[in-house]
């Protein structure tokens, strides 16, 4: 007989953008049955009643895919906890603080799995990952090879995004209406729908073909943002100026549209640092939308739409 | 020849200018953050940017209009957002077309600081680097040690306004010091001062503990001279954020300073796991601590959209739940109004005077 699975939930907000492949391929491996939280918009409602107003929207967000995991009876939530993924980078004190936010404002919640990723602490970072494998009567050389595997799988699957080259081969034959639209932000702002209102969705009904920093090689990114006068220290962030930077010297690309949340501190700094870089390197039309839980979708569409009929406008006198 | 000049945080500007000045430097300290710093921060820095940073550079850019070419400023390496500072307030000076340089010195690598404070003030002789940086750190200690006695009479004192006209007098006499000599002695002087003046304690007065994000704390411009308006409704406040305090830990390797912030940290482990950058664990660890040593509330002050400060205080009602000490958060921004958040500090009184009604009678 089949021993029942024991069930992990994974909330379906901030770092899983950028890290799912990691969760997805490690549980599988060690015999857990992933169960992730609701994608609707009602998740974001119940977090707001937690948090204080002052936080930011994708951690209200969060907060509401924790209680829908919560409501979802699992036997544990994956609730890892980002310090450093690499030596010089670090994330925002929110995110870092993000496990003892959750345990401090919704009480009897499952047991939380709080795996520490600290870059300068790897001895301890294995034997948590072998200690999370013991959760799941997975034993020890298991537990390693489905790390092992875990990473790969996550490096094919970022690979799969950049190796396409994208940039700039594949603008040779774009048809002349499309325009090439660069979207930078958070992926946790970028990729959820619920968060910036279908924007992408928005955009590909406009015939705009979307680019965002992960289409970027790593190389390029790091090059890009090398070049500032100052290291940018938290780690999406600089992806993301990175991006932008090359987003805007880049010639086919007709504009930037940057999503940033209201009260995120790394946001209020590079959307000003972008926009000094858009004049620096060439005028490109750069939109900045701030986004929080008032956001209405018919502003956010009237925005979009003026933004693009003026970069039209541009290029058909150009033309 | 460079002017230098260098953003405000309460009176850490006594120190940095004697350190510039001796170091044969000319200076140009900013006007005291006022209504205009405020009107030209508001203009010209990011809209959703915490309140140090506009404060700062409506500093500086009131220091250029007076000739200052050279601003030193601090910078770090995150998490918190004060380390990209003085490079996104660069960008913007330079956009409105001043002409200057600008210094970042990152505030916790001694080295770093030696050699960037070389190359301010183009001195040569380490030697004489290290003796300003000494000769500035006395002073701070002095303005500290003024401050300490301040808040130990302010709010007992029988004539209105005397302490702080005799505290307003020693910092100038502090501010006029030139040579390392006159500081010695100086600490007896400030106490001896202070003990002229006629005090009444009342029994069971009230105490509260002031925490929160350091710029905020420091700077009584921001903050409403909130330390002033306590101690004038016969409260005894503390500051639990000091200067000398970091840069004994940081610096000078201080073993009291150093076991104290761990047990600040241990204290706060329970409800916040990790250090966040900025204050942020401090915030929970002192206001524990503060509820053990005898302080009856606690008042929380940071700007707007501060990172650590907004953990800090999403975690602050468990605190409040289960050590039972009452915590008011207060949320700044160039919008602030002083009628309303007076409002808000005189309630969060009331409350905590009723509490302590029975524990202390």
């Amino acid at each position: 007989m089949a021993i029942m699975k024991k069930k992990v939930g994974i909330p379906r907000c901030l770092l899983y953008y950028n890290y799912y492949t990691v969760y997805e391929t490690f549980f599988r491996e060690i015999g857990a049955e992933i169960v992730l939280s609701n994608p609707a918009n009602i998740t974001l409602e119940k977090g707001l009643k937690l948090v204080p107003d002052e936080v930011c929207l994708p951690i209200k967000n969060c907060f509401g895919h924790i209680l829908d995991l919560k409501e979802k009876n699992t036997d544990f939530i994956f609730l890892p906890r980002f310090m450093r993924v690499e030596k010089h980078t670090t994330f925002c004190p929110k995110i870092i603080g993000l496990p003892d936010l959750v345990k401090n404002i919704i009480p009897n919640l499952p047991p939380l799995i709080e795996l520490d990723i600290n870059f300068s602490k790897k001895i301890k970072f294995y034997n948590d990952i072998n200690n999370i494998g013991g959760l799941f009567n997975s034993g020890l050389i298991n537990n390693y090879r489905a790390w092992k595997m875990a990473l790969k799988d996550h490096h094919a699957y970022r690979n799969s995004l950049t190796n396409k080259k994208i940039l700039p081969s594949s603008f040779v034959n774009t048809p002349a209406h499309q325009l090439n639209i660069a979207v930078v932000g958070h992926p946790y702002n970028i990729y959820d729908p619920n968060l910036n209102l279908d924007l992408m969705d928005k955009l590909k009904k406009k015939n705009v073909a979307i680019y965002t920093p992960d289409m970027i090689p790593m190389e390029i990114i790091m090059n890009e943002s090398n070049e500032l006068p100052k290291r940018i220290f938290w780690t999406l962030s600089r992806d993301i100026v990175g991006a932008s930077k090359y987003f805007i010297k880049h010639p086919d690309i007709d504009g930037i549209i940057n999503i940033a949340s209201f009260a995120c501190g790394p946001d209020s700094i590079i959307g000003e640092l972008i926009s000094f870089l858009v004049k620096e390197y060439g005028k490109k039309p750069y939109l900045l939308l701030i986004l929080d839980e008032h956001t209405g979708s018919a502003g956010l569409e009237t925005r979009i739409e003026a933004f693009i009929e003026m970069i039209r406008m541009v290029k058909d006198r150009n033309s | 020849m460079p002017v230098i000049t260098f953003p405000h945080m309460g009176y850490v500007y006594i120190a940095l200018k004697s350190i510039f000045k001796t170091l044969g430097g000319e200076v140009v300290v900013p006007p005291r953050p006022n209504k205009n710093t405020i009107t030209l921060a508001s203009k010209y820095a990011p809209e959703l940017v915490c309140l140090p940073l506009k404060i700062n550079l409506g500093n500086f850019i009131e220091a250029i209009n007076l000739g200052a070419n050279l601003i030193v400023t601090g910078g770090g390496e995150g998490p918190c957002r004060y380390g990209y500072y003085g490079e996104i307030q660069r960008r913007i000076l330079k956009d409105l077309g001043y002409d200057f340089d600008l210094v970042m010195v990152n505030q916790t690598k001694g080295i770093e600081i030696i050699k960037k404070f070389k190359y301010i003030t183009k001195t040569k002789s380490t030697w004489d680097t290290l003796k300003a940086l000494y000769f500035g750190w006395n002073k701070m200690k002095l303005i500290e040690l003024a401050e300490d006695n301040l808040r130990a009479s302010r709010p007992f004192e029988m004539v209105e306004g005397e302490s702080e006209r005799v505290f307003l007098k020693i910092l100038q006499e502090i501010d006029n010091m030139k040579i390392l000599k006159e500081i010695k002695d100086f600490s007896g002087y400030i106490n001896e001062s202070f003990s002229k003046i006629n005090i009444e304690k009342k029994d069971g007065y009230l105490k509260i503990a002031i925490v929160g994000e350091v710029f905020m704390v420091l700077e009584p411009f921001v903050n409403f001279n909130i330390e002033k308006r306590l101690a004038e409704m016969g409260i005894f406040v503390d500051r639990t954020v000091k200067i000398t305090n970091w840069l004994k830990r940081v610096w000078l390797f201080d073993s009291e300073a150093r076991s104290e912030i761990k047990m600040i940290k241990e204290l706060a482990k329970p409800y916040l796991k990790e250090h966040i950058g900025g204050e942020g664990i401090y915030s929970i660890g002192q206001s524990i601590l503060s509820k053990a040593r005898g302080y009856d509330g606690v008042i929380q002050i940071a700007p707007f959209t501060c990172m650590p400060e907004i953990v800090a205080y999403s975690i602050f009602p468990k605190v409040m739940q289960k050590e039972k000490i009452p915590v008011l958060s207060l949320f700044l921004d160039e919008h602030s109004v002083e009628t309303g958040i007076m409002t808000r500090v005189e309630a969060f009184v009331d409350l905590i005077k009723r509490q302590g009604k029975n524990k202390h009678q």
